[in-house]
């Protein structure tokens, strides 16, 4: 038996999934297509 | 678990990357989901148990904890049913992601500017948008805000030097406040030189949540020979008088330090001075951007440019000093497109009322522009070259480990190298994937990133 401490799997980001609701996609295109700014260029 | 979930064979994704992290913790990359994780040993057995299709019955055997584990592991893609065409959910992710709402949009007011840097890649022939042009625009945007329904709204300005227009910034935000839906925030943007960052200017954006951009590239001897004015004259005087402005009364300043050969050795002097002169706290955050050449204007500068298979560890080096001297610093890394110009629902327009969704690209080569807002329809038959772009149309990406997170890379790059739109290049992530996705990890926990803390952290 794994000890509890070791069952969560910490998402650092979450990623996207198809059957995702838009609200969660346009949160997570913020962060990870924008990094959290409108304008960021790589 | 169910008793028919039980019984059906999974295996471990195809695109999963395990990354070690150190300190007994490894971390899960999803080419699929574009999702990072951070894992224990025991989890990592669990996953490992599936390397061949099996089901939670055989896996697991009874166990409760484990069959958890697993259920967790397959809600984020991680385990899958042995028919799981992956590559169909990464093209259904990124079709949406394409599609979903939440316009953003980019005013290029004018390609004009009052410096002269040494590695600009805009071209010189400036052009400045008149109001016929802002007005169409703005209802271009407030048509597609009231299409999607979303309740906030961004609005980037973006030049050459966009405060030598500050007037008609003034008229299109206070034109799109009286024409946006009441209840639609409106946050904006300012890609600046800082130099003409004016208290007034700066208290008047107070009213629009914003978020600034100022270049400084190092100590007055440096920044001034990098960033002078277009008499010759240096601006690191003025830029600082901006960033000071922005501070006092904009939501956040990202200072961008525009790091190559030339300049790298003096960021710690920077930081300090910065430091000591009271430049730092919650609303500034540090970031460092490779310099790079990549249009016919900037070229003669690409001997002095990092190239992007070192700049990955440049960019950790940086981050982590700029964290040690106690600024906010961090990076991001994308997944399944490189950047904003591959949405649709990223719209910038340039002076002439022409989308053009790279900013690097700002309407000189007509394979970057998609459409114009005085068209019907808006968008000609490039749109498809930036809109329908997958890293799967192309071979090298196909075989690449990262596809999922580099998404093909950036097209200006790509341009530029090869003379075709539709090729790839690859970009900074390509290279010290790991080691920047373990930098990534310690930033995001270090600022709460992960908890969507950004804005509390930074501003």
């Amino acid at each position: 038996m794994l000890p509890e401490q070791a069952q969560a799997i910490r998402d650092i980001r979450p990623g996207i999934l198809p059957g995702d609701r838009i609200e969660n996609i346009a949160k997570a295109i913020r962060k990870i297509i924008l990094g959290e700014c409108d304008f960021y260029l790589p | 678990m169910h008793s028919n979930q039980l019984a059906k064979r999974l295996v471990k994704s195809k695109y999963l990357l395990k990354i070690d992290i150190g300190d007994n913790k490894k971390a899960l990359c999803s080419n699929i989901t574009g999702s990072i994780s951070l894992i224990d040993p025991e989890i990592e057995d669990v996953l490992e148990s599936y390397m061949e299709p099996k089901s939670p019955n055989e896996s697991c055997r009874g166990d409760p904890e484990c069959e958890k584990v697993t259920k967790e592991l397959m809600k984020r893609k991680m385990l899958i049913e042995e028919s799981t065409d992956e590559i169909g959910i990464f093209n259904d992710v990124v079709e949406k992601i394409r599609n979903a709402g939440m316009y953003a949009f980019t005013f290029t007011v004018t390609t004009a500017c009052n410096f002269r840097c040494i590695y600009c890649y805009e071209e010189k022939e400036p052009e400045r948008m008149v109001w016929k042009v802002a007005n169409r625009c703005i209802g271009f945007m407030v048509e597609k805000v009231e299409e999607t329904g979303q309740k906030d709204v961004s609005i980037t300005f973006y030049g050459g030097e966009p405060l030598l227009e500050f007037n008609l910034i003034k008229k299109i935000l206070l034109e799109s406040r009286k024409r946006l839906p009441k209840n639609v925030h409106i946050s904006t943007g300012l890609v600046t030189n800082g130099s003409l960052l004016t208290e007034d200017f700066a208290k008047f954006l107070e009213n629009f949540d914003c978020v600034s951009q100022i270049p400084l590239d190092g100590l007055r001897e440096v920044h001034d020979k990098r960033r002078a004015f277009a008499s010759g004259k240096g601006s690191f005087d003025e830029v600082i008088g901006g960033i000071k402005n922005a501070i006092a009364y904009l939501s956040k300043v990202i200072i961008r330090v525009d790091v190559d050969k030339t300049n790298e050795k003096h960021i710690p002097a920077l930081l300090d001075w910065l430091k000591y002169n009271n430049i730092t706290g919650h609303k500034v955050r540090i970031y460092f951007g490779p310099v790079t050449a990549i249009t016919k204007e900037s070229e003669k500068h690409a001997r002095l440019c990092i190239p992007s298979y070192a700049y990955g560890k440049k960019l950790i080096e940086l981050t982590k000093l700029a964290q040690r001297k106690g600024f906010v610093s961090y990076f991001n890394i994308p997944a399944f497109l490189y950047c904003r110009a591959y949405r649709k629902a990223q719209v910038s327009f340039n002076p002439k009322g022409d989308i053009v969704p790279c900013l690097q690209r700002l309407g000189k080569e007509k394979e970057f522009v998609v459409g114009n807002v005085f068209n019907d329809p808006v968008y000609n038959e490039n749109a498809n070259n930036f809109f329908k772009r997958s890293p799967l149309d192309f071979e090298k990406c196909r075989k690449c480990k990262i596809f999922g997170f580099c998404g093909g890379g950036c097209i200006s790059e790509a341009y530029h190298e090869n003379g075709n739109i539709n090729t790839i290049s690859c970009p900074v992530f390509k290279y010290h994937f790991d080691e920047l996705v373990k930098q990534y990890i310690l930033d995001n926990l270090k600022y709460g990133l992960e908890k969507g803390e950004d804005r509390k952290i930074t501003g």
